[in-house]
């Protein structure tokens, strides 16, 4: 027959499990919004059975249940879904930083507006044509002047605004390497904490959860994939390359770009000579794509268009004659689209608009500059000075379009897995209550067992022996 | 699937802002009244209005051109033809001096002095201005062709520059007559009629020389005012062309950039109740009952 003792053990000890199981309940319900957090149930199972006493064989058959107990905590999560999850996650972050530059570049550009640089141009060219119609029009000279200086300040104002966006994404690579480096300094602490819980047995369920975050931003911030070993330590790597690795974190860090001063490259800090950091995707890459590549090409385009207009018109100014006889005057002084600006000498009066000296009907060189509108030019393949921009213009709306539609793609596709790693592993509540019933119904159940036994108990102790008393 | 609290939550919020985004864009479109508002929302469509753009500024210019252009040409034909009045009077009062019953003083005073006069106003319709130019002096337009103190022998100060007007790509069209070649031999005719018309003895060779000549001039005059006027009818073919290729290109630029509004707002309207069937289920998703509310 089993003892008292062993009957109030196993009552206690079902008291203890439910306990527990209501508290990892509301452990969940806690963290129902936390991000990342993924809900933990308590595994029960039977304790060890004790075989049967010789004293009470025959009494029954098989062995004695010891009661319940947890025997681990367990977490919900879909190892191999964080994989592909940070994969694309990576990629959607690779695009929607290159989008939101480039969204920023063509709204700089404005070219679908008023203020569009082919309207300047057209403006530009138009002035021409109206002083051919009208050479010795003063009115007509001042306007086409008005539309040189406005042409070559468009120049200007975009090539500044494109500078300061290039520099704006420099800051912006700058503070993403100093989160990268943060984030894996914190791994490389999670990795001790956890190979020191797990070493000792233990589930360091929360710190995984915390771990599992800043694994995720750094996927999405520098395409950095991770492997767990089996003492529980991530294996963090950039592109080949080991940045996190048990409990050491390697360094990022930047330095200026030969030949491109203010901006700054990714190196690893050890290393010598540091190596540039190959980056496989994410955030920081397309930062740096559309700095080095996307940006820069922009603004040779337009340097390209400024340089070519400028050689163009100062050329065949330069031959013509003002109605003053004014003569070898060049329109625009400067170099690029930085430097380019209207000849501070010209006036109205020395505007160069006749082919030849004192004849101020004569319209032969405004007529060449107007016609220069329609004109394929060698120096920028073939193309009218506006067709070229406009192929530019074009080039970059496909880019955009692109790097739009591919970073909705991608996110979505990033929704859909993160969708299946939160149903997996996210809290639901309804499911928290109807286990806190079970869990509370049990734990009730259990204590009623214990009432039971101290009554036993106190029969015993308070009610026997009092026969004829 | 399990479907868990957050996971709804987050789903509702990412449609409401999903829908709200298309109301945005759909607003901004009819605001703006655009099909596109970047280049990247259809690059190649963008590409075509942005080279339509152009062209329809570069007509605005060749419109000016023309206009510019009929005004001069029409300023010239005025002048032939009160070239070919005055030419008329010439011959007319040539004619009369012809005859014989008139009395030499007469014809010395009366005719001559009125030849002499028609010799002025010739020279002054040579000198003739438009907008400040003159329109006989070839490219030298500030320059007075014809000095008014005539006649001792015409001096022109002018040169035979020819005004070109481009009103098209590759179209260009003569502007002016240089003045030398009009005046000088109607000049010379009218001084010859009037030498013969004051010479002392009657001397009907002489006037009928002048008068032949004048005649003949007629002809060089008729000649140029029909050449005006086919440059004329060339500007005005040019501005026919131009008026019609401006309005099919606005109505292409206005087919590929302007929104068809109906359908925007029809759309806009079925965004609107999709984005209130968002918000009523959203509402429910978020602030939804969960079990805790029902356990007891």
């Amino acid at each position: 027959m089993p003892g008292i003792s062993s009957g109030i053990h196993i009552a206690l000890q079902a008291v203890l499990a439910h306990a527990q199981t209501i508290e990892i309940i509301e452990h969940n319900v806690a963290n129902a919004n936390t991000p990342g957090y993924r809900r933990q149930s308590a595994l029960l199972e039977t304790t060890v059975p004790s075989p049967i006493l010789a004293a009470h064989k025959g009494s029954g058959a098989g062995m004695r249940g010891g009661g319940v107990k947890v025997a681990e905590i367990q977490r919900f999560n879909l190892e191999f879904f964080d994989g592909r999850f940070r994969s694309v996650s990576s990629s959607t972050q690779y695009w929607e930083a290159r989008r939101d530059i480039l969204l920023q570049v063509e709204a700089t550009l404005a070219e679908t507006s008023q203020d569009g640089l082919l309207t300047r141009l057209d403006q530009f060219w138009n002035g021409w044509q109206n002083l051919a119609s009208d050479p010795a029009n003063l009115s007509q000279r001042v306007v086409l002047l008005e539309d040189a200086r406005v042409l070559a300040e468009s120049f200007n104002r975009r090539w500044n605004q494109l500078q300061q966006i290039r520099s704006d994404q420099n800051q912006a690579v700058i503070s993403q390497v100093d989160q990268i480096n943060a984030y894996a300094g914190e791994v490389a602490r999670l990795n001790r904490e956890i190979s020191r819980v797990l070493s000792v047995g233990e589930q360091p369920n929360d710190l995984l959860d915390r771990r599992d975050v800043l694994l995720d931003r750094l996927a999405g911030l520098s395409g950095a994939v991770s492997h767990v070993g089996r003492n529980g330590e991530a294996l963090v790597s950039i592109g080949g390359q080991v940045l996190v690795v048990g409990v050491e974190a390697l360094r990022l860090t930047t330095r200026p770009k030969a030949g491109d001063p203010p901006m700054v490259e990714v190196v690893w800090q050890d290393g010598s000579p540091p190596q540039v950091v190959n980056l496989p995707n994410g955030s920081l890459k397309g930062i740096l794509e559309v700095r080095d590549s996307v940006i820069p090409g922009q603004i040779g385009g337009l340097n390209q268009l400024s340089a070519e207009l400028m050689a163009q018109v100062n050329a065949l100014h330069a031959s013509g004659y003002g109605l003053n006889n004014a003569n070898g005057l060049p329109l625009f002084v400067g170099t690029d689209a930085s430097s380019m600006r209207l000849n501070s000498v010209l006036d109205a009066a020395s505007l160069a608009a006749s082919s030849a000296a004192s004849q101020p009907g004569n319209n032969g060189l405004a007529s060449a500059i107007a016609a220069l509108r329609n004109q394929r030019l060698a120096g920028i393949g073939n193309a009218t000075l506006n067709d070229f921009y406009n192929g530019q213009v074009t080039a970059f709306g496909v880019m955009t379009q692109n790097a739009n539609q591919n970073s909705a793609t991608h996110a979505l596709v990033a929704k859909a897995l993160n969708d299946q790693r939160e149903s997996v592993g996210g809290v639901s509540l309804d499911e928290e209550a109807a286990n806190l019933a079970k869990a509370q119904r049990a734990y009730q159940a259990a204590a009623r067992v214990l009432t039971a036994y101290d009554e036993m108990l106190d029969r015993i102790i308070n009610g026997m022996g009092l026969v004829g008393r | 699937m399990r479907v868990t609290h957050q996971g709804m939550i987050n789903n509702a919020i990412q449609h409401m802002a999903s829908n709200k985004e298309s109301i945005a864009r759909l607003q901004n479109k009819i605001a703006a009244g655009k099909q596109n508002l970047a280049p990247s929302d259809d690059p190649v469509a963008t590409s075509q209005s942005l080279s339509m753009r152009s062209t329809l500024v570069n007509l605005q210019a060749y419109r000016n051109t023309t206009d510019l252009a009929r005004d001069w040409m029409d300023a010239t034909d005025f002048s032939l033809s009160q070239l070919q009045t005055a030419n008329l009077r010439a011959i007319n009062l040539v004619t009369r001096g012809l005859n014989d019953t008139m009395g030499s003083d007469e014809r010395m005073f009366s005719l001559a002095t009125e030849i002499d006069a028609i010799i002025a106003q010739v020279v002054q319709i040579g000198n003739t201005s438009h907008k400040g130019e003159y329109i006989f002096a070839g490219y030298q337009i500030h320059t007075q062709p014809f000095p008014a103190d005539y006649p001792a022998s015409l001096t022109y100060n002018g040169d035979n520059g020819v005004l070109q007007r481009s009103v098209g790509p590759g179209q260009n069209v003569t502007l002016n007559i240089p003045g030398e070649n009009i005046l000088r031999p109607l000049v010379e005719g009218l001084v010859a009629a009037r030498d013969a018309l004051r010479a002392v003895s009657y001397n009907p060779n002489a006037l009928q020389t002048a008068l032949e000549d004048l005649q003949s001039y007629l002809d060089t005059l008729e000649s140029q005012r029909t050449t005006v006027g086919a440059r004329i009818r060339q500007v005005q073919a040019a501005a026919d062309g131009i008026e019609k290729t401006d309005i099919e290109l606005k109505s292409l630029l206005s087919k590929k950039e302007d929104l068809n509004y109906a359908e925007a707002i029809s759309l806009l309207r079925g965004q609107e109740a999709t984005y209130q069937a968002v918000m009523e289920v959203s509402g429910r998703a978020i602030s939804a009952l969960s079990l805790f509310d029902y356990l007891r």
